[in-house]
């Protein structure tokens, strides 16, 4: 499958016409620009930083934005400078950082009040923007591409080497290329999931496969053959539409930013723990699907995830950004033409199954984060 | 105290007394129907208080209920309105203070404190009265101080919250009692203002005392009030308590003059003084003729009797009447002829003695001479036969001793003459105490002299000069007559002891002996002329010191005891005429 | 301590006043715009009004984000050798009179470093003033003073040979001294074009359909110590008994913003690093025992009054009675500090100067210098308050003078 050529839709991109992708470009460079003299300051800003942690001490620092800088932006500096200031320390004593984003007439001003029992450090640097700079929107885009449509529900989907692998309702299929198109090449039928709103995991490495299914957990191979044990158990709860793993509730999707986990649970809201598991906060902002996504043009981890949609309605997927344990979005949404029913972190990206309102068809989506646009 | 003295006593006291029971019973009852009275018109003002109370009461939540209906009170409950809007609300409902309140009774918008808007409501108000139906009283804190009102809450609309709207207790609440004269009405308002219908009251911590009690009581209490130093200014107080859940707001006082009853009972007072008064005056007129009809002999009776120990025994009392009194006086009369008649068969009879003591002193002092000198003559009858050589010895001797028994005859007459012809004094100021010194240096010669036991002379004188009127040459006399005699009183040595001192106005001189003292019987005669205890002397020494002591009008007196001592005790006065 | 004689009309330059501009039609010249403020100036001294920088100009000015540009100054270099710097004066500038100015050879010393150089020559008080054969002052402004009564009123006309251009009005006649009561009825009647406006009014103005401008935060309302009240802990108490967001919420109506820095985030960027949490167990700690202070508040203005009663209310919580000062001493003030300058050093040093402390030279910082001149709470910063105005209907890009035009479309 080529970009543009997607199966009966056109590419996000291509729909844009040549001035305004031309715009966008001029945008996105001197957003970049910016963006050198942003890290200086925050290097510098960081350097005074470590220059008063005590060797024991490891910073852990809480933003706020009192400046018009966008909520993107602001996710980006205070990944800068958790990064500046990453320590790999064993039993490290946390020091309370507050960084906070001003401006005044001159520009924008970081300040870091370093926090300790009975005394207040105070550091300041100025960020005087390059004049020309107009404020960035969005600065990532994501790209979906349709992988496969069938009529049985997807659960997963894998595309290791040229072959492709469906996990759906029915069993994993392996799939080869033939004169360019899908071509079923091998069927394990599963021992069969009865659950409502059903789910399932594929994890391979290298040839061996691992999946998972409600109640059931399947090893075995896939090249040259598919070739599956099962056994009951796994990390889907049996008959139910949930994950459960040690040490926490029933959810439905998980992610890990940091130290602190996200999870969606069943109670519809999007919990947050911090790094011992202690709740941390709570939000509504997205649906029960979400994946975390890694990406080479952004620091900062990133989730996409669904947004509060029911499932009777068309979809969307964006990018996010935990800022503050609270979600920014970092891209564009991308719409899909009906619910998402699946939302799986993929090579590169993550994996999207819709369910295809008009047709009543399950299309599998990749989805990657195009940062040289 | 005299007879009379008593009797005025005795009867003042019983008319006193008499007058004092009867004041003091009409007072009593005199103040105990003010009291009632007094009692009588409070009960009625406090019923009229409680039922003006209340009439203010309704007037109140009839405001009140219409801030609660009105568009702006709704507005500011429904937080649609500025914070301060509560001060017109309350100015159209004619209240002095209205809070609109949430459910939790924080302060949407206060009308006499609009600052306070976010804070919780603080007026006193009891949890159960934020839904009552009637008025109550409460303490409202203004930024200045707090005051005392007349309150109601309403919920506000759609029942969400409170309003709460009083008007103040001011004085004017108080003019609408009608109040009898000389009653009047305060109010106490916690923690400390006294307010009446004028206004403030002056000197309200008079009243302190009445209001801890009802604090601490929580019941009514009675009190009296002093306003000033005039006891007519005090006034009678009960005071009411004025609560509400247990809370004191207030206390009603009300106070009854005492002026009248004050007055009345001074009346009653000056009634029984003058009555006391007067019978005490006629007591004494009273008093007076009775003790005039028996003290007054009595005192004559008494007069005569000093009189005749003064001696005047010709004294007599007139007999005025024929009582016991006059029998009394008869007596006395008789008793003073008697005593007279005895006194000069006993004058006659001392001077018989007296004539006799000196016919034999003198047979005895002139015995002494004489014999001698009939011995003389006879030798010279008897040598007149002798040989011429030895009858003139003999006429020698005998013409010597002739001679000198005849000087010792001379000297005894002369003594006698003396003693009958002393002058009278020539009184002049003479200092006894130098008188002292030149009569001891007189004899200082003697107290030392040779071949006789010593005489130690010690002197005892009063400080400075002892003048008086005296004749000093009498007076050296007399002492030196003293001196002679007490060192005659130790021929085997002693201390002579003169002593000077200033006693009554006049002057004690004192000369003592440590010799072999005197009986009684001779301290009795010794100041009789001739009376001597020695052997020798006229005894007319004593007699003369006697002499001079009576004619400065001195006393003289022995104080001694067989083994020792005497001593002569002179008293003169200051000066001639002085009493001693 | 004459704060409002340097009432801002358009000192405090804005970041919204380019909002006003409407790109949509060009602007017309010519009318006259009725001015009305509470400022009384005494003299026609560009220190002592700022509508009087339309008269008299600087060498330098500071642009919208406080940098120093060339105003009458086209340039300046650096004489190392002499130790001066020599600015070199615009070309073709004509004076009110009509002369041309030429000043010469225009040198300051470089004992200073030039960015306070620089600051100093755009301080009003350095403006450029000529002084005509007659005494009077002269100035190269968009504006000339054509009549002035001191403390009462003046006007100024368009200086037609201004070198940035003839401004579009043709006079602005400013009534000075008014109270604000006075302003608004004026208003209402169609007599004055621009007045002053309590923030607290905003609402209602906005409410009318009243086009109203809004500054950014241009005076800080603070309490002051006299010096009487030496103790430091005292001062902090009542800092800290102070519940400053139920005030703004209410009584400010959200107008301004809480602070308690001396320069508002927008110049210093730093605001929110100064306290303004209300700790009242705390605040009665240091003030135990109990005590009173002296009080003084302009009781004429109604927002001024309304707050200083309920700081009282709040300082009272904390033992603290604030009673009514009676004469003119006082143990405490609430007052209103002017912001004079968009530059954080000229406006702290003047504010130092205004609240007589001394200024701290070590200071390497604005944040530093501002941490020494509020130790102790000799002043405590509360709010930063903007100004307003309402603006007639015909009015457009206001509040700089020079560019306000007015809109023959709509009627006084």
């Amino acid at each position: 499958m080529t970009k543009g050529t997607a199966h009966g839709r056109p590419h996000l991109f291509v729909m844009i016409p040549r001035v305004a992708r031309g715009f966008l470009l001029l945008l996105l460079f001197s957003t970049f620009a910016g963006a050198a003299a942003m890290e200086d300051a925050v290097r510098d800003l960081a350097a005074r930083i470590s220059a008063r942690l005590a060797p024991e001490e490891a910073a852990h620092v809480t933003l706020h934005n009192l400046s018009s800088l966008s909520d993107v932006e602001a996710a980006r500096v205070q990944a800068m400078i958790d990064r500046a200031l990453r320590r790999d320390l064993r039993n490290a004593t946390p020091l309370e950082i507050v960084l906070t984003i001003s401006e005044n007439l001159k520009g924008f001003l970081l300040v870091a009040e370093i926090r300790r029992a009975n005394e207040r450090a105070v550091e300041m640097v100025p960020y005087h923007p390059d004049p020309a700079r107009a404020p960035a929107p969005s600065v990532l885009t994501m790209e979906k591409k349709l992988l496969w449509e069938q009529a049985a529900p997807i659960l997963d989907l894998a595309v290791p080497a040229d072959q492709m692998l469906v996990l759906d309702t029915t069993g994993v299929a392996r799939y080869e290329r033939r004169a360019g198109k899908w071509e079923r090449a091998d069927f394990v039928r599963a021992s069969g999931t009865t659950a409502r709103d059903p789910r399932g995991r594929l994890e391979t490495n290298g040839d061996s496969l691992k999946v998972e299914l409600p109640g059931e957990t399947c090893r075995g191979t896939w090249a040259p053959a598919l070739a599956l044990q099962c056994e009951a158990g796994g990390i889907f709860s049996a008959g139910r539409n949930t994950i459960e793993m040690a040490d926490s509730p029933p959810f439905f999707s998980h992610a890990q930013i940091g130290g602190e986990h996200v999870f969606a649970e069943p109670d519809g809201r999007i919990h947050v723990y911090d790094a011992e598991r202690k709740p941390a906060g709570a939000f509504d902002d997205w649906g029960s699907d979400f994946a975390p996504i890694s990406s080479t043009c952004t620091d900062a981890a990133g989730i996409v995830a669904t947004g509060p949609a029911g499932r009777e309605s068309n979809d969307s997927i964006a990018l996010y950004h935990l800022v503050n344990r609270t979600p920014v979005r970092a891209s564009d949404p991308v719409e899909f033409p009906g619910p998402v029913t699946a939302l799986w972190p993929a090579t590169n990206g993550a994996l999207a199954v819709v369910r295809n309102l008009s047709t009543g068809r399950y299309e599998a989506y990749s989805l990657t984060l195009d940062c040289g646009r | 105290m005299t007879f009379r003295t008593k009797l005025l006593f005795i009867s003042s006291f019983t008319v006193a007394g008499a007058v004092a029971l009867v004041t003091g019973a009409v007072s009593v009852s005199t103040r105990r129907s003010f009291e009632r009275i007094d009692r009588e018109r409070r009960e009625a003002m406090l019923d009229q208080f409680r039922r003006e109370l209340d009439a203010q009461g309704q007037d109140v939540i009839r405001r009140v209920e219409k801030a609660a209906a009105s568009p702006g009170v709704q507005q500011i409950a429904a937080g649609a309105a500025e914070y301060d809007r509560a001060q017109a609300e309350a100015d159209a409902a004619s209240l002095d203070f209205l809070d609109v309140l949430q459910p939790d009774l924080t302060i949407i918008s206060s009308a006499h404190w609009p600052a306070r808007f976010g804070y919780k409501n603080d007026w006193q108000i009891a949890p159960e009265d934020w839904n009552a139906a009637d008025a109550f009283l409460t303490r409202i804190p203004q930024p200045e101080g707090s005051a005392t009102a007349l309150a109601a809450v309403r919920p506000a609309a759609g029942g969400k919250g409170y309003v709460a709207g009083a008007r103040r207790l001011s004085p004017e609440f108080l003019k609408s009692l009608g109040l009898a004269p000389g009653l009047r009405a305060l109010l106490w308002l916690a923690p400390h203002e006294v307010v009446d219908a004028k206004g403030g009251v002056r000197d309200p911590e008079k009243l302190d005392g009445l209001i801890a009690e009802v604090q601490r009581s929580g019941r009514q209490a009675n009190g009296v009030v002093q306003w000033t130093a005039d006891r007519s200014s005090s006034e009678a107080f009960v005071a009411f308590p004025l609560s509400r859940r247990g809370r004191l707001m207030g206390v009603l006082l009300a106070g009854a003059s005492l002026r009248e009853q004050i007055a009345l009972e001074r009346s009653i007072l000056w009634t029984g003084v003058l009555v006391g008064g007067s019978g005490i005056a006629i007591g004494v007129l009273l008093g007076w003729w009775t003790t005039e009809r028996i003290t007054r002999p009595v005192e004559r009776l008494a007069a005569g009797a000093r009189a005749v120990a003064g001696g005047d025994w010709s004294t007599r009392v007139d007999v005025m009447s024929q009582d016991e009194i006059g029998e009394l006086a008869r007596a006395f009369n008789h008793m003073t002829e008697q005593l007279l008649e005895q006194r000069e068969r006993a004058i006659q009879a001392e001077r018989v003695a007296a004539w006799r003591e000196l016919a034999r002193r003198l047979a005895h002092e002139l015995k002494n001479p004489l014999f001698p000198l009939q011995i003389t003559v006879e030798n010279l009858q008897r040598a007149r036969h002798r040989p011429e050589a030895e009858f003139d010895e003999v006429f020698r001797e005998s013409t010597s001793t002739l001679l000198a028994e005849l000087a010792n005859l001379n000297t005894i007459i002369g003594r006698f003459s003396d003693f009958a012809k002393m002058p009278r004094p020539q009184f002049e100021s003479v200092d006894v105490n130098e008188i002292v010194r030149v009569v001891m240096k007189l004899h200082d010669a003697r107290f030392r002299a040779g071949g006789r036991p010593k005489i130690e002379p010690e002197l005892d004188l009063a400080a400075g000069e002892l003048r008086i009127s005296a004749d000093g040459e009498q007076l050296r006399r007399a002492l030196g007559n003293l001196v002679l005699n007490a060192m005659d009183a130790m021929p085997s040595g002693g201390t002579l002891r003169v002593r000077t001192a200033r006693q009554d106005g006049g002057v004690r001189l004192e000369v003592s002996d440590t010799g072999q003292g005197l009986t009684q019987e001779e301290c009795a005669r010794l100041f009789t002329p001739y009376y001597t205890t020695k052997h020798h002397g006229t005894g007319l020494g004593l007699a003369i010191v006697q002499s001079v002591v009576s004619d400065h009008h001195g006393k003289i007196s022995v104080a001694s005891q067989p083994g020792l001592g005497a001593a002569f005790i002179i008293d003169l006065p200051g000066k001639q005429g002085d009493p001693l | 301590m004459k704060r409002t004689a340097s009432r801002s009309i358009v000192a405090v330059s804005v970041l919204l006043a380019a909002g006003t501009l409407e790109a949509a039609r060009r602007p017309r010249y010519g009318g006259e715009l009725r001015i009305e403020t509470r400022a009384t100036p005494r003299t026609p001294d560009p220190s002592e009004a700022a509508f009087l920088s339309y008269v008299f100009e600087t060498l330098v000015r500071l642009d919208d984000r406080g940098e120093p540009e060339p105003w009458l100054a086209a340039s300046w270099t650096h004489e190392p050798a002499r130790k001066r710097w020599i600015f070199t004066a615009r070309q073709n500038v004509k004076l009110h009179n009509g002369a041309l100015w030429a000043p010469g050879l225009i040198s300051v010393a470089d004992d200073q470093p030039i960015e306070k150089i620089l600051r100093d020559l755009a301080r009003p008080r350095n403006a450029v003033v000529v002084r005509a054969e007659d005494g009077s002052p002269v100035g190269t402004g968009p504006f000339r003073i054509a009549r002035w009564e001191a403390e009462k009123s003046a006007t100024l006309t368009a200086h037609d040979e201004y070198w940035g251009g003839r401004p579009y009005l043709d006079r602005a006649e400013i009534r000075m001294g008014r109270a604000l009561p006075e302003e608004a009825l004026d208003f209402e009647l169609g007599k004055a074009d621009v007045v002053e406006i309590p923030i607290t009014d905003l609402r209602r103005f906005r409410q009318r359909g009243v086009p109203v401008f809004v500054s950014p935060p241009s005076e800080i309302l603070a309490l002051e110590f006299e010096g009487t009240l030496a103790n430091d802990a005292i001062r902090e108490a009542v800092a800290l008994s102070i519940d400053r967001g139920a005030i703004y919420n209410v009584l400010l109506q959200k107008q301004g913003e809480i602070s308690g820095a001396l320069l508002p985030l927008w110049i210093g960027g730093y605001s929110f690093l100064f306290a303004t949490e209300r700790d009242v167990s705390r605040a009665r700690q240091l003030a135990s025992p109990p005590r009173t202070l002296a009080f003084a508040y302009d009781r004429q203005d109604a927002m001024m009054r309304a707050i200083g009663e309920r700081i009282a209310v709040n300082t009272s919580e904390a033992g603290i009675t604030m009673r009514p000062a009676a004469g003119t001493t006082a143990d405490v003030r609430l007052e209103r500090l002017p912001i004079i300058s968009r530059d954080p050093w000229l406006a702290l040093e003047e504010l130092a100067s205004l609240l007589k402390i001394p200024w701290p030279s070590a200071a390497g910082t604005p944040y530093d210098a501002e941490r020494v001149l509020l130790e102790g709470f000799r002043v405590i910063p509360l709010f930063h308050l903007p100004d307003a105005w309402a603006l007639s209907r015909r009015v457009r890009n206001w509040p700089h003078l020079a560019d306000v035009w007015l809109d023959a479309r709509e009627t006084p």
